[in-house]
């Protein structure tokens, strides 16, 4: 569904992806995961058209998406996608609810606002957080957050859920939360597929029935979970066990 | 619906009128992609922020600039015994220069620093790529209705602290040198022009726009944390008023040359 073929991307000195070729399958639950600073959440951006590689090509559903020459063309595209941000992205003028309602808004302008609410209502309802909805991004908590985002991320009725580091920064008891509400999403919707960027391999192993793991700039790994358990290659027994070796500590 | 009507006007032009026609539908396009979609909405609400917010602020600054400026003049006139003409100097000044300039600056400094700060705050929070990735237009959505409603309100408020100004004034001029109201309105009548208003609001038009865009630009380019978001406004007040100030000298170059000055 999602085909990256030989792509690159450098920031000054720095590259970022070095010839990358990936292929996200449909309908499943794929992570992708690598250390801090390998470039996940590059790959998203370019998957959704908000960075251009230097060279290479992405494919999405069958799209080229270097074809895509106009605003309105990549504006089209990105309605595909549902995004969870790291940090939630809430826009804080907004209450929960109207936070939920505003792609609803957006995508189908015509739509009578009682519709329009009671359908973001049901995207609350499947995190759990309909008892929430006069809240402001203020008055929420890291993990309340992080649903009313998924919330938001649910009310386009996106084809592709990108999940940008779903479970930093936020205690064991509510990953383990997110990464159920993950697996939910994605049997109650079992069209969507759902793309995870985290560095949290127990979720991986866990939930995903893909891993692809990034390391300088490069995949160095793709399979199911049993793939990673199996595989001798340092970086990802490392990775695995969670222990930093002498020879890749810097 | 739209995109028929727009088949239609194309394939009008490009029949009857040839090449003319053919430049005619690509300013027509231009226009159509600048106008459609309108968020009326969104307009509404920063002509709210604009406009009616800022009543009381240009109210307070117009009639202390008409005071001051009147008392002013009025200490040179009294030496001579014009002080009648209080009305028609500061009137002028106030029309053609003071009010448009001042409005200005007002407006870069209160609405402007916060649209800058505020689209920064949303750059760096990651609730414009948010909308981005939502397949939302932020020039639909932020710089469009900014523009329009800046354009839209600033004649508006020029013209209110014109009159707040002449207000000023008048007080100045019945309360510390005994003109009356029918001395000050003449003089004032007579060389107050409505020519002189337009020439104001001409520039508050174009200071406008300046605001607007300049605000804007310097918000969706924000770079880095809380020291960004100041660092990119007070950057975006100085170039602000800076802009105003070269506008300015351009604007008043080819009104006077317009004028044969």
């Amino acid at each position: 569904m999602i085909v990256f073929e030989q792509v690159s991307k450098r920031f000054g000195d720095l590259q970022v992806l070095d010839g990358v070729d990936l292929h996200i399958p449909a309908n499943k639950i794929t992570f992708l995961i690598g250390r801090s600073g390998e470039g996940k959440s590059v790959t998203i951006k370019h998957m959704i058209g908000l960075m251009k590689p230097d060279s290479g090509e992405i494919y999405v559903d069958g799209k080229r998406l270097s074809a895509l020459q106009s605003d309105k063309e990549l504006r089209e595209h990105r309605k595909k996608f549902g995004l969870l941000f790291q940090h939630s992205a809430l826009f804080d003028n907004m209450d929960v609810l109207n936070n939920v309602c505003f792609p609803i808004r957006e995508l189908e302008p015509d739509l009578p606002d009682t519709i329009v609410e009671q359908r973001a209502i049901d995207c609350l309802s499947k995190v759990e957080m309909n008892k929430m909805l006069d809240r402001f991004p203020n008055e929420l908590s890291t993990g309340e957050k992080k649903r009313a985002g998924l919330a938001r991320a649910l009310a386009s009725e996106p084809k592709i859920l990108l999940y940008d580091e779903p479970t930093t920064g936020i205690d064991p008891l509510l990953c383990e939360t997110v990464d159920r509400l993950i697996v939910k999403i994605n049997n109650d919707s079992p069209s969507v597929s759902s793309v995870v960027i985290s560095h949290d391999i127990k979720a991986a192993l866990a939930i995903a029935e893909k891993i692809i793991m990034l390391h300088h700039g490069k995949v160095i790994l793709a399979g199911d979970a049993e793939t990673f358990r199996r595989s001798d290659n340092p970086v990802v027994r490392q990775f695995l066990s969670g222990k930093i070796s002498q020879a890749s500590a810097f | 619906m739209l995109t028929r009507t727009k088949a239609l006007v194309d394939r009008f032009f490009v029949l009857n009128v040839g090449y003319v026609g053919r430049l005619a539908i690509y300013l027509y396009t231009q226009a159509l992609e600048f106008f459609y979609p309108l968020r009326i909405n969104r307009i509404v609400e920063q002509l709210e922020s604009v406009g009616f917010k800022s009543i009381g602020i240009i109210l307070l600054t117009g009639v202390s600039v008409g005071m001051t400026f009147g008392v002013q003049v009025g200490a040179i006139y009294s030496i001579f015994g014009v002080e009648s003409l209080i009305g028609s100097t500061t009137g002028l000044a106030l029309a053609v220069e003071i009010a448009p300039l001042t409005t200005a600056f007002l407006v870069a400094g209160y609405y402007g620093s916060s649209t800058t700060a505020e689209l920064a705050a949303m750059k760096i929070s990651e609730q414009l790529d948010a909308m981005e990735a939502m397949g939302v237009s932020l020039l639909n959505y932020f710089v469009k209705p900014t523009v329009i409603a800046t354009v839209l309100a600033m004649p508006m408020l020029y013209f209110y602290f014109m009159l707040m100004g002449f207000l000023g004034a008048y007080i100045v001029g019945v309360e510390m040198f005994d003109i009356s109201f029918g001395n000050f309105y003449v003089w004032l009548k007579r060389y107050v022009w409505v020519e002189d208003i337009v020439k104001g609001a001409v520039k508050s038009t174009v200071f406008g726009l300046v605001v607007a865009l300049v605000s804007c630009s310097f918000g969706l380019r924000a770079t880095g944390g809380a020291r960004g978001i100041g660092l990119t406004t007070s950057n975006s007040v100085v170039v602000n008023l800076l802009a105003i100030l070269v506008a300015d000298v351009f604007i008043t170059y080819f009104q006077m040359k317009r004028a044969g000055l």
